[in-house]
């Protein structure tokens, strides 16, 4: 017996004394496409060939699952370095929590912080502290496809009010084309129009105000009559069959399969779409094009008031501190180049909108770094339950489950009980 | 070595002489063990989740916002909370009215040992073994309006297929029809099982009696497997209680969060949305719920059991 606990203890020490002294930075995102990994892969050897010592990890999740396991995991002891966010509501109550690190120091050494688009890192900003970095910058626009537009004899650029989208809606249908793909399953994509469709019409104060929760926050009657606007939209039918049972990724391959005229959707939807295409393949550029999301009359946002997913990576608190100087290499002009030049995304770090060699994506870019006004996702600015309560209603609208004014009301509601 | 091979007899005589024939003893050396995991996986847990409903809390940090009843009364008042309910108790009404009686229909058809018979009831037992995730993409598939088997068996007579998945009252029964054929497989095996267990002396006696093959069915073999149908509900109710990843998969609640279940209502509008208080509140109900269909379902039937 003796023996068995003294060669018991000199195994188990000898395990520990041989470990080795190593700081890991690990990275929890939820980026399904392969090239995108590959180059951050490239950047991680990169780093860890000039920083001994240091391992670079990547860690996969799907995206809804990465949403719900995200809090139990932050609040482990296995939580992650950097973890992907696209900042809103769920930030904020992460960083009130103190599970998020103050980068404002490290980031701004030697001016790194301002190599992004302003926009994209105030996005990560909270009381004036900084807890993450931008990645890239996804504008919503109005996708189509060249052929079908045509065949239909609407021509895009004409597209500039809400009412010219009833009429190219129309005219689309008449032509017995499906217009629009929408994933409603996933309740978000629909959500674009109702969000959108504030925005053009409560402009960019209107938008703070109702957030603030003045003049009526969510329930004024502007809301109501975006909601209405969008209620009778979908009153038309203008999207593929079975639309709400359809997912975000089906949706886009709808589109790129050709088989809707329309989409309204990310910047990203050039790789996810393609990727989701029945050929894989998805429609070539000289078939794709784009336009703002009309405005409304009478509105008061314009048509390049931008309406962006802004993602980017939060530092969790007790992360290794090369985790920053990682992110310096990683979110770094070279590695965003690369991913620029791929047209794998609209990286957030200024410059690299001239290495993009996709022009549609190169189109985008531009308009990005001209905007004035580039607001995130209401499901992420909301907040999780709020967030997900407008998506809801969005879904509710479109399929005639609710009227303008309940869903305005059911949003303010929880917005009451919710607001920061 | 030697003290290695001598180890295991030597730690044996000592647990020996530690529990000797005192019982009392052999509670103290075994129950620890058991009590332990029990309080910390189950009891604690619950206990946790009681504190943690009475607060507004999304998950981080420590629950600091103490709002009483304010979780519950708002699970309590939620229409969609209403309507989970109202699906739990359609699950296990048709699994009592349908399902049920399926599988014991099947069962008495194919439960002698015949080479079909266990060939159908390996064909029957399918669609249990699939997983649950895997069988709701699966019928996500026939039940689309687009290209699914019932799309095409629509317009084989000319007409569009409706959103089955998408059309509120149409999900419901959708997600009914995939339970059904999920389970009845299972409660088909159980009284395969019921059914083997009637020894044939019992049959043969009937028989010699003059009982025709449906009346030895009804009168003999039936009240015997009781038991085993009793058994067969029970665990209805339960799959109704746990009733979740087949949901997430087919519906996730959709259309208009009308297909959820209590515990899909408690992952959406708990977890998904990080209200870990409300989520809590939900738990804590659907646990008072569960003990209360237990002791239902104890007086009501096992109690009658013991009584024979």
């Amino acid at each position: 017996m003796k023996f068995r606990s003294l060669l018991f203890f000199a195994v188990s020490a000898s395990l520990v004394s041989s470990a080795p002294a190593q700081a890991v930075v690990k990275i929890l995102h939820i980026q399904e496409n392969l090239d995108t990994r590959a180059i951050w892969q490239e950047a991680a050897q990169q780093f860890e060939s000039s920083h001994p010592g240091v391992k670079v990890q990547f860690n996969y999740l799907e995206n809804e699952a990465f949403k719900a396991k995200l809090p139990t995991l932050l609040q482990s002891k296995d939580r992650p370095s950097c973890f992907h966010s696209w900042g809103g509501g769920v930030m904020y109550e992460q960083v009130n929590s103190g599970i998020c690190q103050d980068i404002t120091k490290a980031a701004s050494e030697g001016g790194f912080k301002d190599t992004f688009y302003p926009a994209t890192v105030q996005n990560f900003e909270v009381e004036g502290k900084l807890y993450g970095l931008p990645n890239d910058v996804g504008p919503i626009i109005l996708w189509y496809n060249k052929d079908l537009v045509q065949k239909a004899g609407v021509d895009p650029s004409k597209i500039q009010s809400w009412d010219d989208l009833v009429e190219a809606v129309k005219k689309c249908q008449a032509a017995g084309i499906t217009p629009l793909a929408a994933g409603g399953k996933d309740k978000w994509p629909l959500h674009f129009y109702t969000a959108m469709l504030m925005m053009r019409i409560l402009g960019k104060d209107g938008m703070q105000a109702a957030y603030e929760d003045k003049n009526g926050g969510f329930a004024s009657p502007d809301v109501i009559k975006a909601f209405t606007l969008f209620k009778d939209f979908a009153a038309l039918q203008p999207f593929q069959k079975g639309y709400l049972g359809n997912t975000f990724q089906e949706a886009s391959g709808t589109f790129h399969d050709g088989k809707t005229a329309f989409h309204l959707m990310g910047s990203w939807d050039l790789e996810t779409g393609r990727r989701n295409a029945a050929d894989k393949k998805g429609l070539p550029d000289e078939k794709l094009g784009w336009v703002f999301f009309p405005e409304v009359k009478g509105g008061k946002g314009k048509a390049n008031d931008l309406f962006a997913s802004l993602d980017g990576w939060l530092v969790a608190k007790e992360a290794p501190k090369e985790t920053v100087d990682f992110m310096k290499v990683w979110l770094g002009k070279d590695i965003q180049t690369k991913l620029a030049e791929k047209g794998l995304f609209i990286p957030a770090v200024k410059g690299t909108a001239d290495a993009i060699q996709n022009p549609l994506l190169k189109a985008v870019a531009a308009e990005i770094a001209r905007s004035e006004w580039i607001q995130i996702a209401m499901d992420q600015l909301l907040g999780p339950d709020t967030g997900r309560l407008f998506n809801d209603v969005t879904a509710d609208l479109a399929s005639g489950n609710t009227t303008p004014e309940k869903a305005a009301k059911a949003l303010e509601a929880s917005w009451q009980k919710n607001k920061m | 070595m030697k003290d290695v091979a001598d180890g295991k007899p030597n730690m044996w005589r000592w647990l020996q002489a530690l529990s000797g024939s005192n019982q009392a003893r052999t509670c103290i050396l075994f129950l620890p063990p058991a009590l332990l995991i029990f309080t910390l996986f189950v009891t604690w847990p619950v206990v946790e989740a009681a504190w943690y409903s009475f607060f507004n809390w999304n998950g981080y940090g420590a629950p600091s916002k103490w709002i009483a009843l304010e979780n519950f009364l708002r699970v309590w008042n939620d229409p969609i909370f209403h309507l989970a309910l109202f699906n739990n108790l359609l699950i296990v009404l048709v699994s009592a009215v349908i399902q049920v009686p399926l599988a014991l229909t099947l069962a008495l058809m194919i439960s002698d040992k015949s080479r079909s018979s266990v060939a159908f009831r390996a064909i029957f037992f399918l669609p249990y073994i699939l997983g649950e995730i895997v069988a709701g993409l699966i019928w996500r598939y026939i039940y689309d309006g687009n290209y699914g088997v019932v799309a095409v068996v629509y317009r084989w007579f000319g007409r569009e297929a409706p959103g089955v998945l998408t059309t509120q009252g149409w999900a419901t029964a959708a997600l009914l029809v995939v339970i059904v054929w999920k389970y009845f497989g299972f409660h088909m095996a159980l009284f395969v099982a019921g059914r083997q267990g009637v020894g044939e002396d019992v049959l043969e006696a009937a028989r010699i009696d003059g009982a025709s093959r449906w009346e030895s069915t009804l009168k003999v073999v039936l009240p015997m497997m009781r038991p085993v149908v009793v058994l067969s509900l029970f665990f209805s109710i339960l799959g109704s209680l746990q009733a979740f990843a087949i949901i997430v998969a087919l519906t996730d609640g959709g259309p208009s969060n009308s297909t959820h279940s209590a515990v899909s209502y408690l992952y959406n509008f708990g977890i998904k949305r990080m209200r870990v208080g409300f989520g809590s509140a939900i738990g804590v109900t659907l646990f008072i719920i569960c003990v209360l269909v237990m002791i239902f379902y104890k007086r009501l039937f096992m109690r009658e059991q013991e009584a024979r």
